[in-house]
Order: C-alpha cells, then structure tokens, then sequence
C-alpha cells in the first residue's frame, strides 16, 4: 500500500502528455488506482488529438477574398462604431437638458396652474409678438419668486411652434410631454414633487 | 479609432510596427492601424471562431464580433499580455456566450458523415474509415458538450496545440487550473463516450 498521496490532476495530465517521465513519480510504481487513471488519460488524449488532427487537417481555408471581404466588413462595422460613439457622445452632452427640459416645462406648468388657483393674478397683458409669453410674465410679477422660476423655466419654450397644425415640435413641450419614456415620467414626478414643495404647494 | 491627433506615420512604419506599437497608433488616432490588428490576427481568431462553431457563417460572424469588441476596449489592453492572447480571450467569451445564447448552433457542429472534408483514406478499408468517422463525429458531440471552460481548454490545448500557460493567459487562470480543467475534460469526455 502507497503512504504516498495520489498524483494531482496537474501531475497526471503533465504524465499523460509525455512533458515529464513517469521515472519522475515513483508513486506510480505502487499504486494501482494512479496507474488506472493515467492510462485512461492517455487513451483518451490520444483519441481526441486523432479527431482534433483530422479535423485541422480537414478544414478548408476560407478563399483568399474572403480575408479582403472579411477585412472591409470589420473596417465598415468599426467605422459605424466610431460614428455611433462620436454621435452618442455628442447626444450625451444634451442628454441631461432632453431630460430636464420636458420635466421643467411640466413642473412649471402645473406650479403655474396650482399659484393660479391661490393667487388673484393681475390681467396680463396681450401677447406682444416676439416676445415669449413668459417674459411678459415675469415682468408683470417681479417679486414673486415661484413665479419667477416659472418664468425662468418656461422662457426657453416657443409656443408657436406647437401651435402648428398636428405637430408637436421636437423639444417642445407637448412633445415632450407626449414621448415620456417610464424613466422620464419617473423623473418628472420626482422633480415635481419637489418643485411643489419648494413653493410650499 | 477615436484620438485627438493622427500621428504622422508612414505606411511603411505602419507595416513594421509590433502590436502593441498598432494598439497605441490606433488609440492615437491613427487612421489605417486597426486595420492592420485585423489583417495579422483574422485568421487565428477565424479559426478559434471555427473550433467552436464548426461552420464558415458564423466563424465567420464571430470573429468580426471577436475584432468589434477588441475595437471597443483596445483602451483597456494593457500590453502584458501579447495581443493574441487578448484576442483569444475575446474570442473564447465570444464563442461561448454565444453557444450559450444559440444551443441550437451546437447540433450544426456535428456534420453528418457525408458532409465532412475529405480526408484521404487510402489504404484504410472501408469499415475502418467508417468507424473511424464514427467515433470522430461521437468525440466532437462530445467536446460540445464539456462545460463551458473545459471546452474552451480543450479545443485550445488540442486543436490549437496551445502551451497551458497561454491557455491560462487567455482565460485569466492558473497554470494548475488549467491542467485540472484539461484532467476533468478528459474525463467527462470518457463519462460521455462510455470507453475509450
């Protein structure tokens, strides 16, 4: 009986493969079980190098004009990489204002309306043309400061363009009400909540 | 290749620069550099690719996706490695998230006997070249179905005649874990094919 421990797979597969001499692990000598195991290693090795020979041997090198034809889809398909990136980068700098303006004309409409409800609002004037309805606002509201962040925010937003018959301009605010993703609508109810309470709402 | 300068190198220098001079240049911007990566690297990615799948489509499909992705994190190459071997890693988790996700390209690796290559068999008899096929087509079933990372040591080690410290290397192991994975397939390999 060996007092030896058993070979390691390491020891076994570095046997079977021939990289090192079974001279080197006299264990082999005296226990069956090892012996067992790394002839059924070799027999198996020696079967899978036969079909993984054959195999090599038997695979046909794509045509010459498959390596061109391979070469140009790679160049095309990294090309449309580097144009997508450069484009999502470009994207991605206006990705917080595509978020924040359809949630800020929202939130600002809806504090406008709720004010409304509790303020007596002074007539405003008529539309002066040029002039966004929201300056003609602030201006007749100076020291209110909720309305003056309604101002802020709805400045940027040209009504005419919605006013257009069956569009909604992209960037616009019924646009941009109208295409919420789940993730923006999310976002819009957290920033109005908060917009609410910020005006004591 | 993204990069705020092109760096005025020559076609020539281009074609004389080692690897990792090609991943630098690229990432520099250099127009042209990646395509030289692709010309000197396709044909052993295509034929890792081919190992696994066994037919020319997806071989095919798999290494533009193997040198796509490469294109995508050459930033994170760090050179000590050599770039085949990074490819090859690639490569491997390429080819094996993919059979993952299509089982199906499994079945298309066992050919049917009369649709493998020619081998010349003369002087085998017709039986003997009959099991010998046989057992070739129940071996390859096999091997396609080890456990991913036995495979993947398998097929690298033995159709690839890879060292297995540069098994290791491409799967981010040990030398003892490879051999014990080499051991292991092996055996289930036996398990499968119920002798040897």
């Amino acid at each position: 009986m060996s007092l030896k421990p058993h070979l390691s797979d390491a020891d076994l597969v570095d046997l079977a493969e021939g990289t090192r001499p079974e001279s080197s692990a006299p264990h082999l000598a005296s226990c069956e079980a090892c012996r067992r195991q790394l002839a059924d290693l070799r027999a198996m090795l020696a079967d899978v190098s036969i079909t993984a020979r054959e195999d090599v041997a038997a695979d046909a090198e794509p045509s010459p004009l498959f390596w061109d034809r391979f070469q140009q889809r790679v160049s095309s398909a990294v090309a449309a990489e580097s144009e997508r990136g450069a484009r999502s980068r470009l994207v991605g700098g206006f990705s917080g204002w595509r978020m924040l303006v359809p949630a800020a004309t929202l939130a600002a409409l809806v504090i406008a309306v709720t004010i409304n409800s509790r303020v007596t609002m002074p007539v405003p004037p008529e539309d002066v043309p040029g002039v966004p309805r929201a300056e003609l606002l602030s201006d007749s509201l100076p020291d209110d400061a909720s309305l003056q962040l309604v101002a802020d925010l709805t400045s940027s937003v040209d009504s005419s363009a919605e006013a257009e018959p069956g569009l909604a301009a992209h960037g616009g605010a019924e646009h941009a009400v109208s295409h919420l993703s789940a993730g923006e609508l999310r976002e819009l109810q957290r920033l109005l909540q908060a917009e609410l309470a910020n005006s004591g709402a | 290749m993204g990069g705020s300068g092109s760096p005025d190198v020559s076609l020539a220098d281009l074609a004389c620069a080692d690897d990792r001079q090609l991943v630098e240049l690229c990432l520099a911007g250099r127009p042209g550099a990646f395509d030289l990566i692709v010309e000197r690297h396709q044909r052993a990615v295509y034929r890792l690719c081919y190992r696994f799948v066994r037919n020319h489509e997806d071989a095919s499909d798999l290494s533009q996706d193997v040198f796509l992705r490469a294109y995508r994190g050459l930033r994170r190459f760090r050179g000590n490695a050599s770039l085949t071997t990074w490819l090859y890693r690639i490569g491997v988790n390429v080819c094996l998230n993919r059979l993952s996700a299509k089982p199906a390209l499994l079945d298309k690796q066992t050919q049917p006997i009369d649709e493998q290559a020619f081998i010349d068999t003369r002087g085998e008899s017709a039986p003997d070249r009959l099991l010998r096929d046989e057992r070739g087509a129940r071996v390859r079933e096999a091997i396609g179905r080890l456990p991913r990372k036995q495979r993947a040591t398998l097929i690298m080690r033995t159709y690839h005649e890879m060292s297995h410290q540069e098994i290791a290397d491409v799967l981010g192991t040990s030398v003892g874990a490879v051999k014990a994975n080499f051991f292991h397939a092996l055996g289930n390999l036996k398990k499968m094919l119920g002798d040897v």
